[in-house]
């Protein structure tokens, strides 16, 4: 993930504070979720839904 | 005469009802035992010995009256330092919690104590169950006792590192992305990731709600059954408790059982240490020799496992996480911190992807078990690395295939099948279907006891 974005998305969700004295941290986050995105398989089925499904009704 | 610490507790249950040991006297010794050895274990955060003894003196007042709580009276155990304890602090190992005393006691550990146990203390874990090992803590990272310049597995390292010791019979550890298997496989004991759901999670600090499970971990796979018996159960006040059906107790030996050997996991996926490689294709022969009846599976890759896992696991986490994050970064160790910020560049997409190829996950390995009985499969693809080499242990430490059943809960199993030539533990992994605890523990017994694994050297030492 480009430095910039990630340091735009950190400051974005109040990160600040982890960007001024971690920032190494953070920018190693960004890398870590991009290669998770890269790696997340996409459902064969576009109509696949997530799990567990909604479910109305009384808890078991 | 056997030691008092190399009793498992089904041992120690028999001694107590044959008059030959009481539990004060258990407690004497598995305390002397923790004085002098755990300086180099680290498995306590912290040991609760006064409230132990007193518990024990109850329990064996009890036992002598004829008031029988049944196996686990008397028994003591360590509890991982997620876990609420009453009255001690549950610090998840961190200076963010470090003050954090409990109010009330964890369902699992409510569970213990209506069984009788003795909650003996707070076991190290990595940070927030997440972050180890580091040494940027408030308390040391736990060592394996089989050779303490080594790490003992994690999250739960405190649980099998005092097992593998000796300090104490039974322990709870937690199981998000594999951590009461990945220290059942490297201390050379029996971690069980229960069924999600069988196993209450209330009072536990969460890492990821959709993947953590609670589970036990012991010497034996008789031990453990007899743990899990005691803390599995609906719990109507967790959320993703299970109307779970009780347990069966198949008997008898394995002849006939149908095992589907994943080997793509390790021969192709993430290539094993060709010990690990040895050690599987040995305990396949073993279950061989025992009657079962081995064939090749073929699951999803766990390239997809993994990065599902990852996403729902990181996403959930930083969520619990964020506030701390923004405020106090720098009270996390570095490892936990940078972990806990991959979240926050995860998106909504992404989560959603990762749920929706959960369900084809599910369904991938529910048709493998509707063709075999159970699944084999590596768990660590390494020997423990050296705790002081840091490189090694990231590169090692994400070399496994544990996470597929975190992200279906299946319950999953993890045991000793043999012995590195450095004289670490080597390990197997078993995985059955929904709520067959009871089939994986009958296969590790009998695998157990036709294998024959030694204990670690340091339960030699008086």
């Amino acid at each position: 993930m480009d430095p910039s974005l990630t340091e735009a998305l950190a400051r974005s969700l109040g990160l600040e504070r982890a960007l001024a004295e971690h920032r190494d941290d953070v920018l190693a986050a960004g890398e870590r979720a991009a290669l998770i995105r890269a790696a997340l398989p996409d459902p064969r089925d576009p109509a696949v839904e997530p799990v567990p499904p909604m479910r109305a009704g009384p808890r078991p | 005469m056997t030691p008092l610490h190399r009793l498992g507790a089904a041992g120690i249950a028999r001694a107590y009802r044959e008059g030959t040991l009481t539990p004060p006297r258990l407690l004497r010794h598995l305390l002397d035992r923790i004085e002098r050895l755990e300086p180099r274990v680290h498995a306590f955060v912290r040991l609760d010995a006064e409230a132990a003894m007193e518990a024990a003196e109850a329990a064996a007042a009890e036992l002598a009256r004829g008031r029988d709580r049944g196996p686990l009276h008397g028994v003591p155990v360590g509890i991982k330092d997620i876990i609420d304890v009453a009255g001690l602090p549950t610090t998840c190992h961190s200076r963010i919690l470090l003050d954090n005393v409990a109010t009330a006691d964890a369902a699992v550990v409510a569970r213990l104590r209506g069984a009788g146990a003795i909650i003996l203390g707070k076991l190290a874990t990595h940070e927030f169950a997440l972050g180890g090992p580091a040494f940027d803590l408030p308390f040391p990272p736990a060592r394996n006792p089989w050779n303490t310049d080594h790490h003992p597995g994690g999250s739960s390292s405190g649980s099998g590192a005092g097992l593998a010791a000796g300090f104490f019979p039974l322990a709870l550890g937690t199981d998000t992305g594999g951590s009461v298997r990945n220290p059942a496989s490297q201390c050379g004991i029996v971690g069980l990731k229960p069924t999600y759901g069988l196993v209450s999670r209330r009072g536990v600090f969460p890492l990821a709600f959709t993947l953590d499970h609670v589970g036990p971990m012991a010497r034996s796979a008789e031990d453990a059954a007899l743990l899990l018996d005691a803390i599995a159960g609906h719990d109507a006040r967790d959320p993703g408790s299970a109307p779970a059906p009780p347990p069966r107790r198949p008997g008898g030996g394995i002849a006939g059982l149908r095992v589907g050997f994943v080997r793509h996991f390790h021969e192709t996926d993430m290539p094993a240490d060709p010990e690990v490689a040895s050690a599987l294709e040995r305990a396949a022969a073993v279950l061989e020799g025992e009657g079962a009846v081995l064939r090749d599976v073929t699951l999803p890759s766990l390239t997809a496992f993994s990065a599902i896992n990852r996403a729902i696991l990181h996403a959930e986490a930083y969520a619990i996480h964020a506030p701390w994050l923004r405020e106090r970064p720098g009270d996390y160790a570095q490892l936990t911190r940078a972990s806990l910020l991959t979240g926050a560049f995860l998106s909504a997409d992404d989560l959603l992807r990762a749920q929706r190829a959960r369900g084809e996950m599910i369904e991938a390995v529910d048709c493998a078990l509707s063709e075999v009985d159970v699944l084999m499969t590596a768990s660590s693809m390494d020997p423990a690395a050296r705790i002081d080499d840091a490189p090694a242990v990231a590169r090692t430490y994400p070399r496994q295939a544990r996470t597929p059943f975190n992200v279906t809960g299946h319950p999953a199993l993890a045991m000793m099948a043999g012995l590195s030539t450095g004289g670490l533990p080597l390990s197997v992994q078993f995985v059955a279907g929904y709520f067959e605890e009871a089939r994986l523990l009958h296969l590790a017994a009998v695998y157990e006891r036709a294998a024959g694994w030694p204990a670690s050297p340091m339960m030699e030492e008086a």
